[in-house]
């Protein structure tokens, strides 16, 4: 038999894992001065440094470039020799490589810069969104290209888990960026308020899914039985617990927007299928934790099975909090508080970080033909990274749950027990400086690694994976059974099954409960039919499925696309008849200035504007939000997380000198305050003659402004600029004037005029006459 | 993937090969089946409870449901009454600490005014009315126009009374601040015209 001798594209492998070291220690000092900020506000260094500034640049860099590069690393790393193949193209791997590093570096430079697009975890503006789409899609067809040249006929769970990343986050990345463009660092979401929130946490909540999970356990299911020397536990396992998570994870998102004016029934399948989605993921803890069965006692001395083991315990620890906290009645409590920001980070740090860790410290010394420099120091910074993981996610959940239970007291009088927001901050702030301790901790931990990482590298030198195998003379079968595949019985049972659950909700009464009971008996039948002819076959239907990546992928995503076409659309079609019926009316283009200062400043890291159907809700920040409220917002700015009180109907609630006061410092008004000061937003002038084209592109995304409204501006701006600063001059004595000059307070064209005339705004909706009343008098007319 | 098979002594036997990591396929874990089984038949039948056959009552209809009880319970104030609580000191001591915490930020510590927020409450004119009603009702109510909060919901409707107590403790003191505004007005003079006078204590709606 003739051979030949395949050399793996490890160079890209190197430089990946080596990007991944680098962000990973800026993105988490990002997140140290964050968390310092938090707990000291003089750490906020206006204007390019301050917290809604930053926590974008914390959240994009450890996503996208630290795990993002690790998880390229392991990838194609793991593929290669899945796969039997060298990396389909050099230049493309060098496309990739070097393509990523430029998208970080350009959000690096542009979030601090305030140029965002609101929307959390997407905030880079469409000139990036664009090239993340080419470059993901660059790293596609390299990764499938390599499938198609593989020499092993089925493809490995790993490899399910990467076709399922590379699809999902493709169609997420897309959906979700569809904005119109104002100038080249401005966009504006085509969604509209309560669409772009279900389409933003269908991103959001499937970026963690798709991003931070699934290529994770792909790498898990490679680096895992390789470091533990043991066979992977289960494939049936594995086959359950993928296709469960590909197509439950879709329909969570929506609880994310549990009590807010979601309507109900999306907040409901956000709710179920989360606690669906627990035992799919624990499917995957326990393939990995039962893989380690016979090689526990190797965990005593190897770091790298350490850090894996301890990574796949939190991966289970985080996967069973998740749909803990999808439950509304939890969601009632924890949600805009920290027990989320916990929750998140010990699937971060815990999951993502000690899995990183892991794999480098497996990864480097066979990349350079080395030992591992010092195995004592990987040892230390296992328990230091543990030991910071716990006390962050500790304090977090006393924060949280003492914040939130604080947000609800009533006192005996009847009205709030705690009416000042910022004595629910200051009762947590203790928990502040906690986490800000263990990040130390972790940090010291990277730290330690990128020492011990680059000593091990410099004591060998970079070798290539190589491997000898035969040469195939003849040409691979290219016969694909598509209906055997395609209209086999596992598909066919899943697609009655899901279309009988959709007809159930079209029906009401007997006749939804009788599609109901059809599709659960459906669903037993198939399953006891899968058990019986379990053995029966030869080659099993998934197997067969294995041996062809093609149909495999179609497979994965119709699965992935299911639930969200069940969300989204309904919204799409209800959205356009809302805009017709509502009352509400467009912002004024002074307003719709001030809005973009407040997207910019990332006011929305801290400040919710989504009041919730809770007395003690109600009775804090006035009545409950509805999806009216923001009808005609681009992007929404419902927020996530209150570290501020929610500001949805903060308008009129107190006056203009009450804003630019509590701008200029907000300890004066409110001591005690976390908030970063803004005094350079008087400062920072506003050019009007650029406002036209903000109505224009609002009215591209259908915000329904009329013709005259929008030519003329720059004038109705100017003048209402001019009135709100008159009235500061006159009520407070302001010094004001046309251009920053010397004893100048404030600028009328000011960024802090836009600001608060968007603030007095806010939930203070001037009735106006709904475009169905105007068309319905046109008629009679 | 090689064809060799092999059974491990603890993962039994050996499926498949790749890259030399070795497949086993053990059974799915019985209690792991019964969660996942468990959660899909909670989700149908939450469903059916809230959605369907809409037993359950969701949290909007539990909200509505709140305000509603809550609107039910009014009580009602006078002027009587209110100059009784400003002569005890315990429910002005509560008042005292309320308006440290709440309305110091536009009235100032000693109630004197701040320029361009909030009035001086310490002389004898009163923008709103100074008989003990007429307090009443801006603290209840509030004045949007000025940025004055409706503080019925914040402090409850014990926690208006111990305020406007309070307030009234501190009438005529003339604290240095805030020029005077508003109508002059004597202990004894009328309910302001404008002011409904007893009024019911709602949510600020």
């Amino acid at each position: 038999m003739k051979t030949q001798r395949i050399v793996y594209n490890d160079r890209v492998v190197r430089q990946f894992v080596w990007a991944s070291v680098l962000f990973g220690i800026v993105g988490m000092l990002v997140g140290i001065i964050i968390a310092l900020q938090l707990a000291f506000w003089p750490a906020n260094l206006p204007p390019f440094l301050s917290f809604g500034r930053l926590r974008p640049l914390h959240t994009n860099a450890v996503i996208f470039a630290f795990v993002g590069n690790m998880l390229f690393a392991g990838v194609y790393y793991s593929t290669q020799r899945l796969v039997r193949a060298r990396l389909a193209s050099d230049i493309l791997s060098a496309i990739h490589f070097w393509g990523w590093q430029l998208i970080i570096v350009s959000a690096a430079l542009s979030l601090p810069l305030g140029i965002t697009t609101g929307k959390e975890y997407a905030e880079l503006e469409w000139p990036i969104d664009i090239s993340i789409a080419v470059i993901w899609v660059v790293f596609a067809v390299n990764f499938f290209w390599t499938l198609a040249k593989r020499r092993e006929k089925h493809l490995y769970v790993a490899i399910w888990f990467y076709i399922a990343t590379i699809i999902t986050v493709a169609v997420l990345h897309i959906v979700n960026s569809f904005e119109i463009p104002v100038g080249a660092f401005k966009s504006y979401s085509i969604f509209a308020g309560v669409q772009d929130a279900l389409v933003q946490w269908w991103y959001g909540h499937n970026a963690v899914a798709f991003f931070l999970t699934t290529p994770i356990l792909g790498i898990m299911y490679y680096f895992l039985p390789k470091a533990a020397e043991r066979p992977v536990f289960s494939y049936r396992l594995s086959i359950v617990h993928f296709w469960g998570l590909v197509f439950l994870y879709i329909w969570a998102g929506p609880h994310h927007l549990l009590y807010t004016a979601l309507p109900d029934w999306a907040q409901t399948l956000g709710m179920v299928f989360s606690l669906m989605l627990w035992a799919p993921s624990w499917g995957g803890m326990l393939n990995g934790l039962l893989t380690l069965r016979g090689a526990w006692d190797k965990l005593r001395a190897d770091p790298v099975l350490k850090f894996l083991a301890a990574g796949v315990t939190f991966y289970g620890m985080s996967t069973f909090e998740g749909p803990l906290l999808s439950i509304k009645s939890v969601s009632g409590l924890a949600h805009y508080t920290d027990w989320i920001i916990g929750h998140v980070h010990s699937g971060g740090l815990g999951w993502n970080g000690l899995m990183a860790a892991g794999m480098f410290y497996w990864l480097v010394p066979r990349l350079y033909g080395a030992k591992l420099h010092s195995r004592a120091a990987a040892n230390f910074h296992f328990w230091i990274a543990t030991v910071g993981i716990l006390i962050y996610v500790i304090a977090m959940w006393v924060a949280g749950i003492t914040q939130g239970l604080m947000w609800r007291a009533v006192s005996e009088t009847g009205g709030l027990l705690y009416p000042n927001f910022v004595e629910t901050y200051l009762a947590i702030r203790p928990m502040y400086w906690a986490r800000l301790v263990s990040g130390l901790l972790y940090f010291t931990g990277i730290l330690l690694m990128a020492w011990n990482l680059i000593k091990t590298a410099k004591s060998g030198a970079a070798v290539d994976g190589e491997l000898e195998v035969a040469v195939v003379t003849e040409p691979r079968e290219r016969d694909i059974p598509w209906p055997k595949l395609l209209f086999g019985q596992p598909v066919m049972a899943s697609i009655i099954v899901i279309a009988l659950l959709f007809a159930m909700t079209l029906f009401d009464g007997f006749m939804s409960t009788l599609l109901a009971i059809l599709a659960i008996m459906w669903g037993v039948a198939a399953i006891a039919i899968g058990i019986r002819d379990r053995d029966d076959e030869k080659v099993s239907w998934h197997r067969a499925l294995e041996g062809r990546a093609g149909v495999f992928t179609v497979l994965v995503v119709i699965g992935v696309l299911v639930g969200g076409v069940a969300e989204i659309i309904p919204m799409v079609i209800s959205v356009p008849e809302s805009i017709r019926t509502t009352k509400n009316v467009p912002y004024t283009p002074l307003e719709l200035e001030g809005r973009d200062v407040f997207v910019r400043e990332g006011c929305y890291t801290c400040h919710s504007q989504m009041i919730r159907p809770f007395t003690w809700e109600s009775a804090r920040y006035g009545e409950v939000s509805t999806i009216d409220d923001s009808i005609f917002d681009h992007p929404f700015q419902w927020g996530s997380r209150r570290i501020g009180p929610d500001l949805a109907r903060v308008g009129g609630k107190y006056a203009d000198v009450w804003h630019y006061k509590h701008m200029i410092d907000p300890r004066e008004i409110s001591p005690g305050s976390n908030m970063p000061p803004y005094p350079h937003l008087s400062k920072e002038t506003i050019d009007f003659a650029g406002t036209v084209t903000k109505l224009r592109a609002m009215r591209n995304v259908g915000v329904p402004y009329q013709a005259d409204e929008i030519q003329t501006a720059e004038e109705t701006a100017q003048a209402a600029a001019a009135a709100i600063a008159s009235g500061l001059a006159e009520n407070a004595g302001v010094a004001v004037c046309d251009q920053p000059t010397d004893g100048c307070e404030l600028v009328v064209n000011s960024r802090m005029v836009a600001l608060i005339a968007y603030l007095q705004r806010l939930g203070r909706v001037p009735q106006g006459e709904s475009l169905a009343t105007a068309d319905t008098k046109e008629v009679a007319r | 993937m090689s064809d060799v098979k092999r059974t491990d002594e603890i993962q039994g036997e050996i499926l498949h090969v790749y890259d030399d990591i070795e497949e086993a396929d053990n059974n799915l874990p019985t209690w792991w089946l019964l969660t996942f089984y468990g959660a899909i038949a909670f989700g149908l039948v939450y469903w059916f409870y809230y959605h369907e056959y809409a037993i359950g009552q969701l949290q909007p209809e539990k909200y509505a449901a709140e305000v509603a009880a809550a609107e039910a319970e009014k009580s009602v104030v006078t002027d009587e009454s209110l100059e009784a609580l400003a002569r005890d000191e315990s429910v002005v001591a509560a008042g005292q600490e309320i308006f440290m915490a709440q309305c110091f930020a536009c009235h100032d510590a000693k109630a004197q005014g701040r320029v361009g927020l909030g009035p001086n409450l310490t002389d004898k004119y009163w923008v709103h009315g100074g008989a003990p009603t007429d307090i009443h009702g801006t603290v209840t109510t509030g004045v949007a126009a000025k940025g004055m909060p409706s503080w019925t919901p914040i402090l409850g409707e014990e926690g208006v009374n111990q305020v406007v107590a309070y307030i009234l403790t501190l009438r005529n003191t003339e604290v240095p601040g805030v020029e005077p505004q508003g109508e002059l007005w004597e202990p004894g003079g009328a309910v302001a015209d404008d002011s409904p006078g007893p009024r019911d204590v709602d949510a600020g709606q």
